[in-house]
């Protein structure tokens, strides 16, 4: 265990610690000038911090321009960086061609997305499922549908995250209302339940432990811990959803990343149409981060209290926070989902796979504790006894390697880091011998 | 209540001389048919008091129908009907193929969407209409007939006590209908017993449901497999009862918004219009979307960019959450030059509506908006789930809670600012949708100053600023002091024909400070970084060719075409002796008809000339006696429109 020593050695604290975990968004001192009369939303002011990635940006920007010729590997954010294939690009740009020309003109579409890829995403992703084009809502990204849930159940109700989780999650609660006070002590917004996912429990809540929640997020295969929840697991989950009445809200961004028979939609668990949501993105599946194009499914059966199906309104929040996504990303969208596109994209998610066992390998072989990996391009290591952003920082200053420190997703990823298996064969093979290198030195 | 055998009545429509044309005809000899036990009520759906207003309320609900109740089905009629339409005459639009074409799919959708009657209705405050269990049966809404999901039904249902039996369609004269027959839910109902004898008899029976306007029940058409699949519902009564429900509650925020929405009632008359006229060739000047192609200078860059994404020098992922920066700074640069915006008070978005959601987001539940009256119909309804307003208040049409200010010609469009209460946010757009006026310097000035001596904050809409002919202000940042009190909105969709690309920006000054000298824009950054994650890369692409030399001008030939579809549409109201106004600086010409109800005027305008319009009262009380034309067209239709108006009011 000596080997993972360094890590725990940290040059200097106060330098590494970053400033973000301490700085809140609160005024530090009024400005001189005209102030409005209006009150600032009490919501913005409990938000702890800059959120997650831009701060992690920050630090990028910082680190350069103290070692400008760095060639920094960004395994952090967990970008996509291989191409698309040319079969999805070139259907784009033949919609594209086609908006210059009048037959090929289209205004404004549906809000809800173009029929013909509701129902190939109904068809394609949830084969056998049942699930029918007019659940699915097309969108411009999982991150934006998880806010307009957010609108959706409004500010009155109780949300659970698994710890760590996605940040989105707890900032969009915050910022709607939900959370309540951010109680420093424990790191935590008093009214969100924190369900706590470690190896210990094979990365599923102990859900005797939980209070009843309204709204579940639930993110499987999970970012950051790149564990997919089993079957058994989910079971659990929807059983205990039901109990409580509450509403789980799974994001399967990650789904076509499993490679065991874990399932790949919450809907393939009997009775999950009564108690969940499901969100997903063409982002991680087809590379689409920068064209923007996911998904939302809301199911027939599930019901608010008083039996009102929750699909309406989200198509009304739809209809009146958001105009459809573009409709260029929409026809690539539907390209990625003909049998032609499916395998093409399918080649993508085993290229970042293999980088992830590229990863896992190295990582293990410094005698680390690695887990995911297998069924998400997310490796999460763990440095026992450690602060994850003084380990975050030690791996940038030492290799111009970016991760992302574990405790920027919720108390229960302190300690660890993640290490996104997004980037180009060369970098990652780089990035092993970097890590490796690091540890020779420090033993040596 | 009348009681009675058979008592077969309607509240709107008399039951006379026109009886044996009617579906209520067809109820009638449709229960005698099936033998139903004596002591029935029949109501028929499409003429009954309740019915009609349950069926308008299912189907006038803008976030319903669009996605499950027809798009369950994008064939919202069954095979069968479809067999039976194309063989009657009258019914053209109905084939099989042409459904699925998209704007006839999207006719019919509309026309489902707001079906009858008033427009406010909640199916929690409805009692049985038969009290006292005074009756068996009931005519409901439909289940297989693809109308009406089959939850919302139950969930209808189940609160006045009733349960759904049976249905089938009733195409009445030119109206499609469907309705169920429902029945207070007993253990001993004999419901095995009605589904058997209705499909038997209707198997062999050669009456028709699907008739048009000469309907005749002893016509060659039928229509068992109809009410075969109806009569599933009959298997589905239970469940009403038993169906799963989350602990989750309401938002009751969602549960104020209103029912109707504007341009899907438009739709519902002009395809009523369609069926009235199935030759007409019906104009739209309606809906203001565009309809000419994107200019080849953008969207040659869109193709290249959407090319190079498969490259691998091309490649790019996730981009800057607010926005390239080119882009940025091409948006600062070419419209707000001189006005001291930055490159990082830009903020791309994928559209105006949808950077006025995240707006609201930002600003919270806790303040109190005042929005132009008339104005844009998002304004409000997003206020509205953010859950800064109070209730509907139906007698003035209002929501409480909102400073409507109101604009007319007689205070020049703009509203008069001394009536109204302290607002923290104050929605101004400019050129207005739907008026057409664009503000002018001085009274911008004095919008600025209002904001700055009540301290509120001006959400100043520019989506149609490149349509201004004169020197009113394009900006608000035109106007001295307003970076300290205003933000602005923006959009490439009518520029450059983006309304499917989207593509949109917002303007946050840092000068813009809450009252702790806390800057908006902070805030606004922190929402698009969490609930946002940029725009398309590829239309940000095109946008930035749209503000090149070339793109500018691209985008300038489409306004001028049509700013000169406006011309044409203002030289006509103007030579028949209309008041005119808007139309100079923006693409909406808003008609003045003294006296007259918005919506008569509407319907009279299509009757006579199929030409669609925008009632003015859709817009808000303030909108009552105009109607909004747009210049949103081909020319060709644009000339033809104008023919005929001129033929109408000559």
């Amino acid at each position: 265990m000596y080997k993972t020593s360094i890590f725990s050695y940290t040059l200097n604290t106060n330098v590494l610690q970053p400033k973000m975990v301490v700085a809140r968004l609160k005024n530090p001192s009024p400005r001189i000038g005209h102030c409005t009369k209006v009150p600032r939303n009490s919501n913005m002011e409990k938000l702890q911090h800059g959120y997650l990635f831009p701060e992690i940006e920050r630090h990028e920007h910082m680190h350069l321009q103290k070692y400008p010729h760095a060639n920094i590997i960004d395994l952090g954010i967990g970008d996509t960086t291989e191409p698309l294939p040319t079969m999805v690009t070139s259907s784009m740009v033949d919609f594209v061609l086609g908006l210059s020309t009048s037959k090929g003109y289209k205004g404004y579409g549906p809000e809800q997305g173009e029929q013909a890829l509701r129902k190939a995403i109904a068809d394609v992703y949830y084969k056998d499922l049942g699930i029918k084009p007019t659940e699915v809502f097309v969108s411009d990204g999982a991150q934006c549908d998880i806010t307009r849930l957010q609108l959706l159940m409004g500010p009155n109700l109780k949300i659970a995250v698994q710890d760590p989780s996605f940040p989105a999650y707890i900032d969009s609660s915050v910022i709607i209302g939900q959370a309540g006070d951010f109680v420093d002590k424990v790191g935590k917004y008093k009214n969100i339940e924190y369900m706590k996912c470690g190896p210990q429990t094979n990365f599923f809540p102990d859900l005797h432990k939980a209070s009843r929640p309204e709204l579940i997020f639930f993110c499987s295969p999970n970012n950051p811990t790149g564990h997919a929840a089993t079957r058994k697991q989910l079971e659990q989950l929807v059983d205990f959803a039901k109990v409580n009445g509450s509403i789980i809200i799974f994001d399967s961004a990650y789904s076509a990343y499993i490679t065991d028979d874990s399932p790949k939609s919450i809907f393939e668990i009997p009775g999950a149409r009564e108690v969940a949501i499901e969100v997903s993105s063409f982002s991680k599946f087809a590379g689409f981060t920068g064209v923007r194009l996911g998904w939302t499914v809301v199911p027939e059966e599930l019901l608010y209290s008083n039996g009102f199906p929750v699909v309406h309104d989200f198509n009304r929040i739809m209809c009146t926070c958001f105009n459809g996504a573009s409709n260029i990303a929409q026809a690539g969208g539907l390209a990625c989902l003909s049998p032609e596109g499916f395998r093409a994209v399918k080649s993508l998610i085993n290229y970042y796979m293999e980088n992830a066992s590229i990863l896992v390998n190295a990582l293990s072989s410094l005698g680390l504790t690695v887990y995911g990996g297998k069924n998400a391009p997310y490796v999460w290591v763990h440095f026992p006894g450690s602060k994850s952003w003084n380990v975050f920082a030690e791996i940038l200053e030492k290799t111009h390697i970016i991760t992302v420190p574990g405790s920027g997703f919720g108390p229960g990823g302190e300690e660890y880091i993640r290490v996104s298996a997004f980037g180009q064969r060369d970098s990652i093979i780089e990035a092993s011998e970097r890590l490796k290198y690091l540890l020779y030195q420090e033993e040596n | 209540m009348a009681e009675a055998p058979f008592s077969v009545f309607s509240d709107d429509q008399p039951v006379t001389s026109n009886y044996e044309n009617s579906s209520l005809y067809v109820l009638e000899w449709l229960l005698r048919r099936i033998g139903l036990p004596d002591k029935i009520i029949v109501k028929d759906v499409c003429l009954a008091k309740y019915s009609p207003r349950l069926l308008h309320w299912v189907v006038t609900q803008n976030w319903l129908p669009s996605n499950s109740v027809i798009e369950k089905n994008p064939a919202f009629f069954n095979t069968r009907d479809i067999v039976i339409l194309k063989i009657i005459s009258g019914f053209p639009i109905l084939t099989k193929e042409k459904l699925r074409e998209q704007v006839i799919f999207d006719t019919h959708l509309g026309d489902w969407i707001v079906a009858f009657g008033n427009w406010e209705f909640d199916p929690l405050k409805l009692s049985n209409p038969f009290g006292h269990n005074i009756s068996k049966v009931h005519v409901w809404q439909g289940y297989e007939v693809k109308v009406v999901p089959s939850q919302i039904q139950r969930f209808v249902s189940r609160n006045i006590g009733l349960v759904p039996h049976l249905c089938f369609v009733v195409l009445d004269q030119r109206i499609f209908t469907s309705v169920v027959i429902s029945a207070p839910f007993s253990p001993q109902a004999p419901k095995m017993s009605i589904t058997q004898s209705l499909s038997t008899p209707l198997s062999s029976s050669s009456s028709t449901f699907l008739a048009p306007s000469t309907f005749n029940p002893r016509s060659q058409v039928t229509l068992p497999v109809k009410s075969l699949g109806v009569c599933k519902c009959i298997a589905a009564p239970q469940e009403a009862d038993t169906a799963y429900k989350t602990k989750v509650s309401r938002n009751g925020n969602i549960a104020k918004l209103q029912a109707g929405y504007l341009f899907p009632e438009i739709a519902r008359r002009r395809n009523a219009h369609l069926l009235k006229y199935p030759d007409a060739k019906v104009i739209s000047l309606g809906i203001g979307d565009t309809t000419e192609p994107i200019p080849d200078a953008i969207t040659s860059a869109m193709s290249k960019r959407s090319h190079a994404l498969s490259t691998v020098e091309g490649y790019s992922g996730y981009g800057a959450e607010q926005g390239e920066k080119p882009l940025r700074s091409a948006i600062a640069s070419t419209f707000y030059r001189d006005l001291g915006i930055e490159d990082d008070d830009i903020f791309v978005s994928d559209g105006a509506k949808c950077d006025i959601s995240r707006l609201q987001i930002v600003f919270g539940s806790k303040i109190k908006m005042a929005v132009q009256d008339p104005s844009y119909p998002a304004y409000v309804d997003s206020s509205v789930i953010m859950g800064q307003t109070g209730y509907y208040q139906k007698d003035v049409e209002k929501f409480a809670n909102i400073e409507y200010m109101r604009c007319n010609p007689e205070n020049g469009f703009f509203p008069d600012l001394s009536s109204i209460s302290r607002p923290d946010i104050i929605f101004f757009c400019s050129p207005n949708n739907p008026t057409g006026a664009a503000a002018t310097r001085e009274q911008l000035t004095q919008l600025v100053k209002f904001a700055k001596d009540n301290g509120s904050i001006i959400i100043y809409d520019s989506a149609y600023a490149m349509y201004i002919s004169g020197d009113n202000p394009r900006s608000i940042f035109e106007i001295p002091g307003a970076k300290e009190v205003a933000l602005e909105v923006s959009s490439f969709s009518k520029y450059a024909g983006f309304t499917g690309v989207r593509l949109g920006w917002t303007v946050i000054p840092k000068q813009l400070l809450f009252s702790d000298g806390f800057p908006v824009a902070k805030d606004f950054n922190r929402i698009v970084c969490t609930c946002f994650n940029g725009a398309s890369n590829i239309s940000q692409a095109g946008g930035l060719a749209c503000l090149s030399p070339d793109g500018l001008k691209a985008m300038q030939d489409v306004i001028g075409f049509y700013k000169e579809n406006t011309n044409i549409i203002v030289e006509t109201f103007d030579s028949l002796g209309f008041k005119v106004y808007g139309g100079k600086d923006a693409p909406y010409v808003w008609v003045h008809f003294p006296g007259r109800n918005s919506w008569d005027v509407f319907a009279e305008i299509l009757e006579k000339t199929h030409v669609v319009t925008t009632p003015g009262s859709g817009f808000g009380p303030g909108g009552e006696g105009f109607v909004r034309v747009s210049a949103f067209g081909h020319r060709e239709n644009v000339l033809e429109a104008c023919r005929r108006f001129k033929e109408l009011y000559k």
